[in-house]
């Protein structure tokens, strides 16, 4: 700035010193030089700059009228350099005047660009307002811009701070003036920072005004934030209007931007959730594949010894006693057949969501467990199956079939998977978390399961491979089973595990009459 | 940003007196001059008491005004304000009665400076160094310009001498200048009326009318020759000045600038024999 005034002091010092040399009159042509400062004033530093230069002019060509016309009156002449007089300011103030409005509304157009083109960038929000503030600060030929941005989703402003003194504090009080605009949604334009009432400063200074615009970003999705703009000095009504058409867009900006970055995050989870359906179906697929290859395998060996057995009983004479080993097995083979056969159209009624009626009724759990302890004790030598319950154990909540068919499976388990033997025990008991439940477990000292795969153990096809129970045959569907047969009944199924030294499977089931009915009863 | 952390109360008025000071500040320097006045009418030595009793009146009276402005309704402000006017009193007494009495005008500055370097509320009217120190180097050229423009003007147009008078009494001017006449009407017209009007208004009409009431400050003043070119030499270059005074202080947020231009420009003034 010093130095385009020095440079116009220059143009303004040598036509004075040309005038005065040339000893020229106050008609003279070369005081029509004065117009190239003058101008360069007002192209430089506005109407005001231009006015000034004009006014100078002015001054400088006056010794050179003045005494003209003190001495020869009002001749043509001494009128020309006159009218010269009053017309340097004129043509400066108002040339000063146009340059400026032209150069505003550059900036406007510019900084309009600018932020069209910035929002459309892939910058970050904090960033892009950054961005956004600088060149608001450029545009307004503000002292400092500020945007006070809340997004709605998370409630905490961001707030960005343009302003020379650096580093820019980036602080914001509720209760300050951009706060209420915010609550307000109100325009605000404070005519003095240190003077006004409602805000005052706490140094008192002279000098120019700090002059503060504060306008509410609404846009569609409602109140975005604050923009506030400090002019020092002067902030003529229509920069406000430029502020205010600036602000409009600058909301309307970050609402895109924003729903640009909210879809740009949707399109992201939506394909991390694409890719994590197609490996779930990759995985599926695969469970299928080995599940109907186990089916296969499952279903051709007992069919094979029914086939060999009744080819035997068919193609040679057998003896009575060979006859009826030849049946047993036969019928062995065609009960695990129909085992089989049972499992896959259980899972066929899970997977359409149409399981059996349950018939669900206050049930006694110890005669149902001691049936199948001993079931499973007479099926297993190499097992010590041991039964636990406390007398009086209230009624459960429960379908006889449905908790039978869950105790068998838990105990078929619990054998198969400990193939070294050991101790199995079923035991039945009040919760003591929750009075109204009552809780059955069966422990097993077999494998374990290992944590990572324990969440997976009640999906279907789910099978835990260890070198000791390899050998143990299955479709993958108990488990599956029996947590659908247990929520069937309202009632809860969780699992307590350790690798090497077994599993506690444990159902919790509605008790059939709370202990308080039970004391009163 | 202080408008994001400084608390805002929008109950509060946000109306502002015109006058930035209660106008009963004047009334006891009002009276004296009147006293003076009429003293000077009913016989005393002529003119003599206007000097030693008006002017430190007048000068008080806007001095006075400027610090109540400045200090804005608390109290505080009665005893500088007894203070400078007290010292102008001495300063016209002393120059009264001695030709070089006239360097007691230096105690007004000197008990301004001194409130100002320790009272921060100064600064609201500008006694404080400038923000720019290059607004002080711009206030020296206004002030030599214009005075160098009125001694040319004056002298090529109208034909008005320009002579360096004997020492005592162009120091008695210049100081007189210094102590009372620039020192009260930059304080009171730019750095108290200028300062309030520009943040209601904006800088043009608040730079008009502290100018216009500046204007009419000095076309009162009897020590202003009453002929048609100095009265409106006098409206054109008070103009300009009071206007670069304005953009100066306005600038610079200092009267420092403002203050060296006047001085300058009255100095010149004094060069040029008017009457």
């Amino acid at each position: 700035m010093v130095n385009g005034a020095t440079g116009i002091l220059c143009a303004f010092a040598a036509v004075t010193t040309a005038l005065a040399w040339s000893d020229a009159g106050p008609a003279a042509g070369l005081r029509h030089l004065y117009l190239l400062p003058t101008l360069w004033a007002a192209l430089r530093f506005g109407g005001l700059g231009g006015g000034s230069g004009g006014l100078l002019a002015a001054l400088l060509l006056a010794p050179f009228v003045l005494p003209a016309i003190e001495r020869r009156g009002l001749t043509g002449e001494t009128v020309e350099g006159l009218i010269s007089l009053g017309l340097f300011p004129f043509v400066g103030s108002v040339t000063g005047l146009l340059a400026r409005r032209a150069r505003i509304q550059t900036a406007r157009y510019r900084a309009l660009l600018t932020l069209h083109r910035t929002l459309t960038g892939s910058a970050a929000l904090p960033r892009l307002l950054e961005e956004l503030a600088e060149q608001l600060r450029d545009a307004l030929e503000a002292h400092a811009v500020a945007i006070v941005l809340v997004p709605l989703a998370t409630g905490r402003p961001v707030v960005v701070v343009r302003e020379p003194t650096a580093p820019a504090s980036s602080a914001f009080v509720a209760d300050s003036a951009a706060g209420w605009v915010m609550r307000s949604g109100q325009r605000l334009f404070l005519g003095d920072m240190a003077s006004d009432p409602r805000v005052r400063s706490a140094e008192p200074a002279a000098g120019p005004p700090r002059r503060v615009l504060l306008l509410p970003l609404e846009a569609r999705e409602g109140r975005l934030g604050v923009l506030a703009v400090e002019r020092r000095g002067e902030f003529p009504r229509e920069l406000r209007a430029t502020a205010r058409s600036l602000g409009l867009q600058l909301a309307l900006g970050i609402e895109n931007a924003c729903l640009a970055d909210r879809l740009r995050r949707f399109a992201e989870e939506l394909e991390e959730k694409i890719q994590a359906a197609t490996r779930r179906l990759r995985e599926l697929d695969r469970a299928k594949s080995d599940f109907v290859s186990i089916v296969s395998h499952e279903l051709r060996t007992p069919l094979t010894s029914i086939q060999g057995f009744s080819e035997l009983l068919l193609s040679r004479p057998t003896s009575a006693d060979a006859s009826g080993r030849y049946l047993a097995a036969i019928h062995r083979e065609a009960e695990r057949l129909g085992r089989i056969v049972a499992d896959l159209l259980d899972l066929s009624r899970i997977e359409s969501g149409q399981g059996d009626v349950l018939r669900v009724g206050p049930l006694a759990l110890a005669p149902l467990i001691d049936a199948n302890v001993e079931l499973f004790r007479s099926q297993s030598d190499s097992h010590a199956i041991d039964r636990e319950m406390p007398d009086g154990l209230p009624a459960a909540l429960a379908d006889h079939d449905a908790l039978d068919r869950v105790l068998k499976n838990l105990l078929s388990n619990a054998i198969k998977y400990s193939p070294a033997g050991g101790r199995v025990r079923v035991w039945a008991r009040p919760c003591a978390e929750e009075p109204d439940r009552v809780e059955l477990g069966v422990e097993d000292q077999g494998v374990g399961i290992p944590a990572q795969v324990r969440a997976q153990i009640f999906e279907k096809y789910c099978r835990v491979p260890h070198p000791e129970t390899g050998h143990v045959r299955g479709l993958g569907l108990g488990l599956a089973l029996v947590k659908s047969l247990v929520e069937s009944q309202g009632g809860r199924i969780r699992v307590e595990s350790e690798v090497g030294a077994g599993s506690r499977f444990i159902v919790s089931l509605q008790m059939a009459r709370p202990p308080a009915e039970m004391h009163s009863a | 940003m202080d408008v994001l952390i400084r608390a805002f109360d929008p109950t509060r008025p946000i109306h502002r007196p015109l006058i930035p000071f209660p106008l009963w500040v004047f009334l006891p320097f009002a009276a004296v001059c009147v006293v003076a006045l009429v003293t000077g009418q009913v016989g005393g030595p002529p003119g003599m008491t206007v000097r030693i009793l008006g002017l430190p009146a007048f000068h008080g009276g806007l001095l006075a005004a400027s610090l109540a402005a400045a200090w804005e309704g608390t109290s505080g402000w009665g005893r500088h304000a007894s203070g400078v006017a007290l010292a102008l009193l001495v300063a016209s007494s002393a120059c009264a009665w001695t030709p070089w009495g006239c360097l007691a005008y230096l105690l007004p500055p000197l008990a301004v400076a001194v409130c100002a370097v320790g009272h921060a509320e100064c600064r609201r009217m500008g006694l404080a160094p400038p923000a720019d120190w290059r607004a002080l180097g711009g206030g020296v050229a206004v002030g030599c310009f214009l005075g160098g423009h009125l001694l040319l003007s004056a002298s090529r147009t109208f034909g008005y001498p320009v002579r360096l008078e004997l020492p005592a009494p162009y120091l008695t001017g210049i100081l007189y200048d210094l102590g009372a006449n620039v020192l009260s009407a930059e304080c009171f017209f730019r750095g108290t009326l200028f300062n309030r009007w520009h943040r209601l208004w904006g800088f043009w009409p608040g730079a008009l009318a502290a100018t216009g009431l500046c204007l009419l400050r000095y076309l009162g003043d009897p020590a202003l020759p009453p002929t048609v070119e100095v009265m409106a030499s006098a409206i054109f270059y008070l103009a300009l000045l009071s206007l670069s005074g304005c953009a100066l202080l306005w600038y610079s947020g200092s009267l420092l600038p403002s203050l060296a231009a006047s001085l300058l420009f009255f100095s010149a003034y004094r060069m040029l024999h008017v009457w």
